[in-house]
């Protein structure tokens, strides 16, 4: 079901980079545009995009289960709205507020 | 009642439809494109300034792409240039796309993509010439009376006996009327409650129709504008004060003598204490030469004021 | 270390301290719009504003537009201003703004018969207060008298990695000066007010934020209101935010890590220095409108996309998070806090550098906003009494 998707070797052999905030953050974000089989240095950890990302959206570090919390800056940001593979490009086809519409309540 | 099924004369467009004025209109979908647009427009067109398009939710967004659309739409309108920022909820190329079936001219101009708004405005000016230039090559032409679409704004309350007059006497001179409404008075005549309702800012179809849900003058003036009248005959009521629209004549009538006193000069017509047969003769006759090129007291003072009606507040 | 300066060239008013010494011409509602304009024109360098307020006086909003307009013509940016009404009850703003200490005068369109009229008598009074206006210099301002809205517009992903962080580091520096730094646009504080309220300096005061967040979603979801498709707004999506939680954390950090003192209705004036909240929309002009009716002589911006916004009383500046914007829409944006992302300066120096910008914008720099007459204005309203 999970393709494989071969590493593409990067022109001048320097890897993209992509930023990780918080260790337990399930993405980072990625500094320039990516081509699907880019190799991206997120924090020391390779991962291989899957599809082409754009420069400042979120790849995916870990599978992520659909329902599950995504964590970015060390807190939620969403839910994955169906199965994440990592390096993925994770954005609105896949995630959505946890928030909103309606209020899910709160909790002091 | 000589004279009321006479012709008028106006600039024709290329949907068959005829302006009592021939402006072209520079509109900024949003409110962060306001001051590009103002400083395209300069003296050469009507630019409308206003503060909506940001943090704009669901039917409210959609109403008011809707007004936008309508505005430029108008006959009055030979052809718009719409000003973009690029990440507004309102977005211009959606806009400039609705724009473009118009057949009238158009251009568009985004912010973010031209690099700021000084880049803009000068983009902006050159493409103005264009449409300026082809506007000026439009005149006056005779067209019959139902050409005419006249709007009809009443503010929070209106005279019913003037209303049925004035309603009467438009439409046996052939023209169309779309009557602003904050809500149908019980001693209206039964006809009123098979009238069509239109929507704020919708088009009005031919023949009578109404539009409730808005108390404000203003907002009901911008909103008759939008839905395709070319003039807008507006009874003023107590306590308030006359004002324009940026691209359709408004006929101001005092209903109230206190008012009319206060505020004679930006009136057009003191109807305060008046028979509601009479001032309707009166109103249909002043409306006629409007149409023709006669300049209301708002035009000549250049009061071209813009008010949207909101269903939800910004978010 | 340097240590910050202490002092700024500011001008005195019997209310405060304002960075800037406008004339301004204020409508009480849209049928004064015109006549404010024509006076200005007729009496340079007075400023009007326009707005879209057409309510009656029992509108459910009208306490907070006039909150909002008094608050506009009491800033002491302002060194006097001319309200303009409809009818002699409209002298109610005026009042309100006299109770202030502001110079302020008042014309109605109905004492005068109409726009025309007012506008003959109402220009040689515009002329008089600006040329009182021009007779006063600046003196030295404690910087602790700078009260700065924190805002941000066209966000994108980098906004909440360079511009706001820098733009956080500033509002500390500002703070620990005792100065005072307000926050606001309570959309986007859902999903990371529990951060900014676990810096409460007392836990009512968290609960007050929890409780602005709380009763705003509330509102949204007894509309029926879909927010997505506003925030994040398209801009906000193609530059990589995806919802309203991933927003907010980004834009928190504009608020740096100084204690949240107060939370504030919009429009009202901070009755203490430091940081705090003020329950704003998040529409870029209604929120400005709000800060500076509630006192901020000065204005930080973010913004990842590209937006020309300024203020017409309160100087704006603009700070890009990344240097291909900032770079193409340069005549726009005053800092560039893209070397933050290619490493070639970090956070605290882009901070500090902020910092430093903003009180040579207090001293008289004109931000690029104000260089290009940007002046926009919106009244913020809740329709709650619309049916």
């Amino acid at each position: 079901m999970s393709e494989t998707v071969e590493p593409r070797a990067s022109a001048d052999g320097v890897n993209a980079t992509a930023i990780v905030f918080d260790g337990v953050d399930l993405v980072a974000v990625v500094t320039s545009d990516v081509e699907a089989g880019t190799v991206v240095d997120a924090a020391g950890d390779l991962i291989v995009a899957r599809e082409s990302i754009p420069a400042g959206h979120k790849i995916a570090r870990v599978g992520v289960r659909a329902g599950e919390l995504v964590l970015k800056y060390g807190q939620p940001i969403g839910r994955a709205t169906r199965d994440i593979v990592r390096g993925s490009h994770v954005h609105v086809q896949n995630l959505e507020s946890a928030r909103l519409p309606g209020p899910t309540g709160w909790q002091r | 009642m000589t004279g009321i099924a006479s012709s008028v004369a106006g600039f024709r467009r290329p949907d068959g439809t005829v302006g009592a004025r021939n402006h072209v209109l520079v509109l900024p979908s949003v409110v962060c494109a306001g001051m590009a647009a103002s400083a395209i427009a300069g003296d050469d067109a009507i630019a409308i300034v206003h503060q909506h398009g940001c943090d704009h939710v669901g039917e409210d967004a959609a109403q008011t792409s809707r007004v936008f659309l309508g505005l430029a739409g108008n006959p009055n309108v030979a052809s718009t240039l719409l000003v973009g920022l690029g990440c507004e909820t309102i977005q211009g190329r959606e806009l400039y796309a609705d724009l473009s079936a118009l057949a009238k001219g158009v251009e568009y101009f985004e912010i973010q993509a031209c690099g700021g708004s000084a880049q803009t405005v000068v983009s902006g000016r050159s493409g103005l010439e264009d449409l300026v230039a082809g506007a000026s090559r439009i005149g006056r032409s005779p067209a019959p009376p139902d050409a005419v679409v006249y709007g009809l704004a009443t503010g929070p309350r209106v005279q019913t006996e003037l209303l049925e007059a004035l309603t009467e006497r438009i439409l046996a001179g052939g023209a169309s009327l779309l009557v602003a409404l904050r809500d149908l008075p019980p001693d209206l005549g039964n006809r009123w409650r098979a009238v069509p309702v239109v929507e704020y800012g919708a088009a009005a179809p031919a023949g009578l129709a109404v539009t409730f849900g808005v108390s404000s003058l203003s907002e009901q003036q911008t909103g008759l504008a939008a839905s395709g009248a070319q003039v807008v005959i507006s009874l003023v009521p107590a306590r308030h004060a006359p004002t324009g629209t940026p691209i359709s004549p408004v006929l101001s009538v005092a209903t109230d003598r206190l008012t009319y006193e206060a505020l004679h000069d930006d009136f057009d017509l003191d109807g305060s204490g008046a028979d509601a047969g009479a001032l309707s003769e009166r109103i249909v006759g002043l409306a006629r030469e409007v149409f023709n090129g006669r300049p209301t007291a708002a035009e000549r003072r250049g009061a071209q004021e813009f008010a949207l009606h909101r269903l939800t507040r910004s978010t | 270390m340097v240590a910050a300066p202490t002092l700024v060239p500011g001008y005195r008013r019997p209310n405060g301290w304002g960075v800037r010494n406008h004339t301004l011409i204020l409508p009480t509602h849209t049928g004064a719009n015109l006549a404010a304009k024509l006076i200005a024109a007729a009496a340079p360098p007075a400023i009007a504003v326009a707005h879209e307020w057409d309510g009656e006086p029992n509108d459910p909003d009208a306490p907070r537009v006039e909150r909002t307009l008094a608050g506009f013509g009491a800033n002491p940016n302002v060194a006097a201003v001319l309200v303009v009404g409809l009818f002699d009850s409209d002298r109610r703003v005026a009042e309100l703004i006299a109770a202030r200490s502001q110079r302020v005068e008042f014309f109605a369109l109905a004492d005068y018969g109409g726009v025309e009229a007012t506008v003959r008598a109402a220009a040689p009074i515009s002329a008089l207060l600006a040329a009182a206006a021009a007779t006063q210099s600046r003196v030295p301002v404690p910087v602790s008298e700078i009260i700065l809205g924190l805002e941000c517009g066209g966000s994108d992903s980098w906004s909440g990695v360079s511009a706001n962080p820098a733009l956080g580091v500033a509002s500390d520096l500002l703070v620990e000066a005792g100065g005072t730094s307000i926050l606001g646009e309570t959309t986007e504080l859902i999903g990371a007010e529990h951060l900014l309220a676990a810096r409460a300096a007392e836990p009512a005061i968290g609960e007050r934020l929890i409780g602005v967040v709380h009763a705003f979603e509330t509102e949204l979801a007894a509309l029926g209101v879909d927010i997505r498709g506003a925030n994040p707004a398209p801009g906000n999506i193609e530059g990589g935010l995806t919802t309203i939680e991933e927003k907010s954390l980004g834009a928190i950090k504009k608020a740096g890590t100084a204690p949240l003192v107060d939370v504030l209705e919009f429009a009202q004036r901070p009755s203490r220095p430091g940081l705090q909240y003020m329950d704003t929309p998040g529409h870029d002009i209604e929120q400005m409108v709000g800060m500076v009716a509630g006192g901020c002589q000065l204005v930080a911006f973010t913004t990842g996309r590209g937006t020309p916004t300024g203020s017409p009383i309160a100087p704006c500046l603009k700070i890009g998070s990344n240097s291909a914007m900032a770079s193409h829409q340069a005549g726009d944006i005053d800092i560039d806090a893209g070397s933050i992302l290619d490493g070639t300066e970090t956070v605290t120096d882009v901070g500090r550098r902020i910092f430093e910008r903003l009180l040579e914008v207090a001293s008289g720099r004109p931000t690029l906003s104000e260089l290009r007459g940007q002046r926009d204005f919106a009244i913020s309203r809740t329709l709650h009494g619309v049916g």
